[in-house]
């Protein structure tokens, strides 16, 4: 059953990429309707392959690297998604269903067997890390999409792809916005993984290549809203940073687990 | 509120004022981040050798020299971290004048908050205490002999609860502390959850199987009890090396168990002269085998339980400050803006 949720997921995202690009120059309200309606169904398999493994194995989905790809994937669809309430986009649509469908490809090549809890993630405060880390780089993920929107806006002006693009004022308040969602979020992924370590090692912090990854991350994201603030750094400049961001939340998620071992590399 | 007016100037001149710009707190962050990096792609604590051969002679002793095999307790990354706690510090105090609503109050609880979490570090760096140690089940040990004077812990009991498929769901020490007014303390640990009590927190952290025996030679025997994998030095420039099979497969004809649970207890012993492996023999619970010239007798088996002791105030503050980190996020981003809403 996951494994055909997942199945239609992928599919309708292949599908949301090609109706999303269809739609940039066939400007009917259909087809723009259609962009975001396979988007939202997309992420509803996605969904019910999540709550289907959920049952299988007896617990949420929070265990192995398998499940945080799905999960990670989920939430950049969430926000993609959850922006419709500021403008609609279908080159975001577009850029974020790509993003899933990478992750998604990626994830698929790892091993999907349900294995039952170690005792070290038998604790509450894997829940609460996770949640929370979903939620924080989803929003990061939707900056970076925003990031990548923003440069193309700035280099097509309004002609062309441009036309179906929100005004530069408007991608990077929203950038702004979706960064000062993700950065609290971030700081609650870095203190319960600490409160976690200390429950489970005796050591809250112990400079392990995913934990160090996980501060420079928010080293960075704390540079963005800091330097927007004092120095009014937006536009382009925000944009890279919100792209570089990302790539690092990327790297910390899949560079650490492959090419640094740690502690951490169960997950 | 145009949060752009609520940033103030930096006061002062000189290195105060330079250390209190937000331009230096930006090249500070970038600084941590690229020297974090570098610690995480840099193997930590290795041998010295070990980076003269895989970095060259000239490039591993320069590394060594600034210790980036200790990169995150060098004194230089410390400094680091002190100058981001100083600028940190000093733009709070030029902020907190300037925090009227409740918003700006979460920023520089925030800002604070941060400060709290490194005290709470230096704190556990300077009198933080923490050691490892293998008690026996049943055995009791002194604590002072890892640095914690006046308790004496008992292990009762040590099991392992397994999943269908032996994998392991959790481990389980039943203890005993005793302190040195004599107060005791009886509670069960596992992993994820340790016992709190004292100032002590005591952390189910390893296991393994402890093996009884005997040598038994002309002048009498030779008693031991040998963690598992451990060897025994005998005369002669002989050595015994003991693997335990909790649950020994005759058929099988290897020393893989079959379950992890002891129901058909043997050692397979090897002697070992020099680097010349002599013989191996394959013992069960209660037989005498010769190897060689050495007779061994396997007497019984235990489990041991290997927990970590830690002595550590700074935590609580660290607690503390992460407290208010989460009371900081929670007045700067969920009270509204000014005039909205
Ligand atoms: C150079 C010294 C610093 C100054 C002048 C400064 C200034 C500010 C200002 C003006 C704000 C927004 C004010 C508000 O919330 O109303 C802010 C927010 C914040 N700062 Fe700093 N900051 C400094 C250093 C740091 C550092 C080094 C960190 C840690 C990485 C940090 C973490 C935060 C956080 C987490 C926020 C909340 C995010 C936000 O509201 O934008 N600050 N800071």
């Amino acid at each position: 059953m996951e494994a055909h949720f997942n199945l239609a997921a992928y599919t309708l995202l292949y599908l949301t990429v090609m109706i999303s690009l269809i739609s940039l120059w066939k400007n009917n309200l259909l087809i723009k309707k259609l962009s975001f309606w396979f988007a939202a169904l997309a992420f509803a398999s996605l969904t019910l392959a999540l709550i289907q493994r959920s049952i299988a194995s007896g617990r949420l989905p929070f265990a192995t690297m398998y499940e945080f790809t799905f999960l990670f994937a989920w939430g950049i669809l969430f926000f993609i998604l959850l922006l419709k309430i500021k403008f609609s986009s279908e080159v975001l649509t577009a850029i974020g269903a790509l993003l899933a469908i990478i992750i998604i490809s990626y994830g698929s090549t790892l091993p999907s067997d349900i294995r039952p809890l170690m005792p070290a993630l038998q604790s509450i405060w894997l829940e609460f890390h996770v949640v929370t880390a979903i939620i924080a780089y989803g929003a990061f993920g939707l900056s970076c999409c925003l990031g990548i929107l923003y440069l193309i806006k700035e280099k097509v002006g309004s002609k062309g792809l441009g036309q179906s693009l929100p005004p530069l004022t408007k991608l990077d308040s929203v950038m702004h916005w979706s960064v000062a969602i993700g950065f609290p979020f971030m700081t609650l992924v870095l203190i319960t993984g600490a409160v976690w370590a200390e429950e489970v090692w005796g050591r809250w912090w112990s400079w392990d290549p995913k934990e160090t990854w996980a501060l420079i991350t928010w080293f960075i994201y704390a540079g963005y809203l800091h330097a927007r603030k004092t120095y009014g750094w937006q536009g382009r400049t925000a944009a890279i940073m919100a792209i570089v961001g990302f790539l690092v939340v990327l790297f910390t998620l899949f560079g650490v687990s492959l090419l640094l071992p740690g502690a951490h590399s169960y997950v | 509120m145009n949060d752009k007016q609520f940033h103030v100037r930096p006061e002062g001149k000189g290195i105060l004022r330079s250390l209190s710009s937000m331009k230096t707190g930006l090249l500070l962050l970038l600084l941590l981040s690229a020297v974090s990096s570098l610690g995480s792609l840099i193997p930590q604590g290795e041998q010295v050798s070990f980076y003269r051969a895989h970095y060259g002679e000239l490039l591993g002793n320069f590394l060594l020299l600034l210790s980036f095999d200790k990169l995150y307790s060098s004194w230089w990354f410390i400094l680091l971290g002190g100058i981001f706690a100083c600028n940190i510090l000093l733009c709070s105090m030029q902020r907190v004048k300037n925090a009227k609503d409740l918003r700006s109050v979460g920023s520089v609880l925030l800002h604070f908050s941060i400060l709290v979490v490194f005290a709470g570090s230096l704190l556990s760096g300077m009198v933080g205490k923490s050691a490892y140690i293998e008690i026996g089940a049943a055995d009791t040990a002194d604590l002072s002999a890892i640095g914690f004077p006046g308790y004496h812990l008992t292990v009762k009991d040590f099991k392992i609860d397994y999943y269908d498929t032996w994998e392991p769901k959790q481990y389980t020490s039943s203890l005993g502390l005793l302190d040195a007014k004599g107060s005791r303390i009886v509670d069960e640990i596992s992993v994820n959850h340790p016992l709190k009590a004292e100032g002590l927190t005591i952390y189910q952290n390893s296991y393994g199987w402890l093996t009884k025996g005997r040598v038994m030679g002309e002048k009498g025997d030779q008693s031991f009890e040998l963690i598992n994998g451990e060897e025994l030095k005998l005369a002669h420039g002989l050595t015994l090396k003991i693997l335990f099979v909790p649950d020994f497969d005759p058929h099988s004809g290897n020393l893989q168990s079959k379950t992890p649970l002891p129901n058909n207890p043997h050692i397979a012993c090897a002697l070992i002269k020099g680097e010349q492996l002599v013989d191996v023999q394959i013992i069960s619970q209660g037989e005498t085998k010769k190897i060689e010239d050495v007779t061994v007798a396997f007497d019984g088996y235990r489990y041991y339980t290997g927990l970590e002791v830690k002595k550590d105030p700074g935590v609580k503050v660290v607690y503390g400050g992460f407290f208010l980190m989460l009371l900081g996020l929670a007045c700067r981003y969920l009270t509204p803006r000014r005039g909205q809403k």
